[in-house]
């Protein structure tokens, strides 16, 4: 047994082997090209030659954000751990729980982090925000920061010295250009690579110049096939995945943040799949009755072919919808609302919201789970066991099936889970993060193929063991 | 002869009473098949898909979109400009952008400008009124700010969203299409993509599966690990990441949603007694397979990721902000949908109950 257990672990891992590759040989050879290209484009931002003033220092002001809809003042406190009396000291229109209105601005902080200055004022790029930060502290040593979640900032109104001076090469580093764009820009100018710039000096800075060949060195896939492969893999099993191109935080904390939800989903319809199907197909085998089994095969036909995203729509039409069906619509569903995304935050709001995607998802896998048990049942006297291992082989036919399904609903209702991340990040060429979301999805489902099969196993009847 | 022909009969007969849902599923598909071979072989025109609203009912519901695009066109020109400056600026096709060529109206739109043009109403119209769409300033034309609310318009036609009737059996859409007509020209992709991964993947899987079968299962077992890795990519990942690697052809879009099939396939001959007992549940697996990757490729197509243009998929996701007011859109496409999957799924396990010699249902 112990022996079969490790050679179903060995291929388990040589299953995740096969489907980093695969993901390898996607995203980071054939569409390398792609990325870059649109890299290039969103970097260059139809932006030609900028004329730029080289500052000393600034005075940081307040930082405010654009509030996402459904937010309260509570909600971006808790999640940005800032404590709310600050909060609302400095939006002082606003109170604690009503809900922001949409594009509104809030201020979150009556002076700028330290490194967000750091990038604003080009001292470093936006992945090297905390050297940034780091030189900019040394160049103020008697500025007195406050640490608000382990970062420093300045408070509004503190001036902030920047820089001494810089290089022309230096500049054009912080810009992903080279010293020679900016010299062709500034032909004029008695310019070389060392000369040095001081405050108040006005350069022109060729934005455009951003080229693919200078990202394409950035992702590194103008190395030799043998060193991305590996170090991909090598990244990949310390589930390393880089920086999200767009937010420039680790692709794994986004996976991070949408995982609780997608997770739920899944689980959701997992309970009501068992809980509608498994009496379903037990009642069918216990009547033995022709037409009913004979229902049951048809309701299956059925509940596998009805496109689950397009049941979702006509079911929101109808619950939402006033007048539809029910004159001020059943319940309304929670788009937007934070806190119904989560169970353990608002459990009324998770059902409200979460409750139709679940209801559309398991339709297929209650009518599989019926057809198992009705099977299972009618073989061999209502062998629990039996049953079990039914039903675990049908699951495992169905998971990534269910998976893949509820990336759409997300998408649907926009819940902020994996599915909805990836269209996004897939739209945005953020191969970071649909890398970290695919090598994520494709672990569990290779060990919970590994796990069902073990189950399986240990639930086999001791005279059928033919089949490792 | 006679009387062998009535046998089959008699036999075709009792299969089709054995297997009620199996025949049903049959019929389902070779009609949805006949259509797309007729809707492909002899063009549009063998089922009248053509926007059949003439462009008189077209202009005179869509001044708004008309009137937008002349403004933009017009931002920046000066304010001087003589009718035949105007009718060379505002006549050209790509004023009317995408949409409308996409929607075959340009034409009609060319043709509501020129009137206007004609009566010298189009710029008089353009910057008077309440909320006038350009202003002058300086002797140029700036398009004037659109209050917030305001939504770009764009072009319907007088016959847009009727509901199914006798004369258009599924209801028009936005652009007054017959929503019967765009459903018979897009019904080749689910059938053929459908099948064409089905197809790739059990036959792969069942070389596989051949394979392992080689040498009792001992060794080859850790040929699993082929069909677990494809099998932990769920066939919506693998065509996502395919996509940008570049435009796919429908082979290869196919073969990326078949890649899934690798397991189940290969499993189920490496667990049949012979190499003959394994093409029953084969067939069973095609059928199921056929429905799960036509359902898929439209929830591809759903989220605009497609590679056909106005196929199913497309069709539910542009009725989607209807769905009250105009809920046909988006069902009767649903409804094609379910048939065909219904349809691959019942006449698989039909075949599947057939070749492994059950005449009748079991209870």
């Amino acid at each position: 047994m112990r022996c079969i257990i490790a050679r179903r672990f060995l291929i388990a891992l040589l299953s995740l082997w096969v489907a980093l590759s695969i993901v390898f040989l996607t995203v980071d050879i054939g569409a390398g090209d792609f990325l870059s290209a649109k890299l290039a484009g969103l970097e260059n931002q139809g932006a030609q030659i900028q004329p730029v003033e080289l500052l000393g220092s600034v005075v940081a002001t307040e930082t405010t954000v654009v509030a996402p809809p459904g937010k309260t003042l509570r909600s971006i406190a808790d999640e940005q751990d800032i404590p709310l009396d600050e909060l609302l000291e400095y939006n002082p229109d606003r109170s604690a729980d009503e809900p922001l209105p949409f594009g509104g601005r809030v201020v979150t902080l009556q002076g700028q982090r330290l490194s967000d200055l750091a990038v604003e004022h080009r001292i470093a790029l936006p992945e090297k925000a905390e050297q940034g930060a780091d030189t900019l502290r040394g160049l103020n040593s008697d500025l007195e920061l406050r640490q608000i979640d382990g970062e420093p900032w300045v408070p509004a109104g503190t001036t902030v010295k920047l820089r001494d001076h810089v290089s022309v090469a230096e500049f054009a580093r912080v810009y992903r250009i080279t010293a020679d764009d900016i010299l062709e820009a500034n032909a004029d100018g008695n310019l070389s690579a060392e000369t040095l710039l001081y405050p108040g000096d006005w350069i022109a800075i060729p934005l455009s110049k951003v080229t693919s060949a200078q990202i394409r060195h950035r992702l590194g896939i103008d190395r030799s096939l043998g060193a991305q492969y590996g170090s991909f893999l090598w990244d990949a099993v310390r589930f390393k995945f880089g920086a999200s191109f767009q937010t420039q935080q680790s692709a794994l904390s986004h996976v991070a943040e949408a995982l609780p939800r997608t997770v739920q989903l899944n689980l959701y319809t997992l309970l009501i799949a068992l809980v509608v199907g498994a009496p379903l197909g037990l009642a069918a085998a216990r009547w033995r009755a022709t037409r009913a089994v004979s229902a049951l095969r048809g309701f299956g036909a059925l509940a596998l072919a009805i496109p689950s995203f397009w049941l979702l729509y006509f079911l929101i039409g109808i619950v939402v919808a006033e007048g539809f069906f029910f004159e001020n619509g059943l319940w309304s569903i929670p788009f937007t609302e934070e806190a119904a995304r989560d169970i353990t935050n608002s459990p009324s709001g998770f059902f409200a919201l979460y409750s139709l995607p679940a209801i559309a998802a398991a339709l297929p896998l209650t009518a599989a789970v019926a057809a198992a048990v009705a099977a299972a049942d009618g073989e061999r006297a209502r062998n629990p066991r039996n049953i079990a291992r039914r039903l675990l082989a049908s699951l495992r036919f169905h998971l990534p099936l269910l998976i893949g399904f509820h990336f759409i609903l997300e998408l649907i209702l926009g819940i902020p889970g994996l599915g909805l991340a990836l269209f996004q990040t897939i739209n945005q060429a953020d191969a970071p993060v649909v890398s970290a979301i695919v090598c994520v999805t494709a672990l569990f489902l290779v060990f919970s193929y590994f796990a069902i099969d073990i189950a399986r196993d240990r639930l086999a009847p001791p005279q059928s063991e033919a089949q490792p | 002869m006679n009387r062998a022909r009535a046998i089959a009969q008699t036999n075709a007969w009792r299969i089709v009473r054995a297997q009620p849902l199996a025949a049903f599923g049959l019929l389902i598909l070779l009609l949805w098949s006949i259509a797309a071979i007729g809707a492909i072989g002899a063009g549009a025109g063998w089922m009248r898909i053509a926007r059949y609203d003439p462009g008189d009912t077209f202009r005179i519901a869509n001044t708004d979109f008309a009137d937008a695009q002349a403004a933009k066109a017009l931002d920046g020109q000066p304010s001087d400009l003589s009718a035949d400056q105007l009718s060379q600026l505002l006549t050209q096709h790509d004023v009317y952008g995408e949409f409308a060529a996409s929607m075959g109206v340009t034409d009609d739109m060319i043709g509501y400008i020129e009137d206007l043009i004609a009566d010298d109403a189009l710029i008089e119209r353009l910057t008077a009124g309440r909320d006038p769409l350009l202003l002058i300033e300086d002797g140029r034309f700036t398009l004037a700010p659109q209050p917030i609310t305001a939504i770009t318009p764009r072009p319907t036609t007088t016959a847009s969203f009727q509901g199914p009737s006798w004369q258009h059996w599924f209801g028009t859409d936005r652009a007054g299409n017959d929503i019967y007509a765009l459903l018979i020209n897009a019904a080749w992709p689910p059938l053929m993509i459908g099948f064409l991964a089905a197809l790739f993947g059990v036959a792969a899987g069942a070389i596989l599966g051949a394979v392992q079968r080689l040498d009792g299962g001992r060794w080859s077992e850790w040929l699993d690990a082929l069909g677990v890795g494809l099998y932990a990519l769920p066939p919506l990942l693998l065509v996502l990441l395919l996509a940008w690697t570049g435009d796919l052809s429908t082979v290869a879009w196919s073969a990326a949603l078949g890649a899934f099939a690798l397991l189940p396939a290969a499993r189920r001959v490496r667990e049949a007694e012979s190499l003959r007992a394994a093409v029953p549940p084969l067939l069973g697996l095609f059928g199921m397979l056929m429905a799960v990757f036509a359902l898929t490729d439209a929830a591809l197509h759903f989220t605009g990721l497609g590679i056909v243009e106005g196929a199913w998929g497309y069709m539910i996701a542009n009725g989607r902000q209807y769905i009250v007011e105009a809920p046909w859109l988006s069902l009767f496409p649903g409804l094609a949908l379910t048939s065909v999957a219904f349809a691959a799924h019942t006449f698989g396990r039909g075949l599947q109950r057939l070749t492994a010699g059950v005449r009748h249902d079991p209870t």
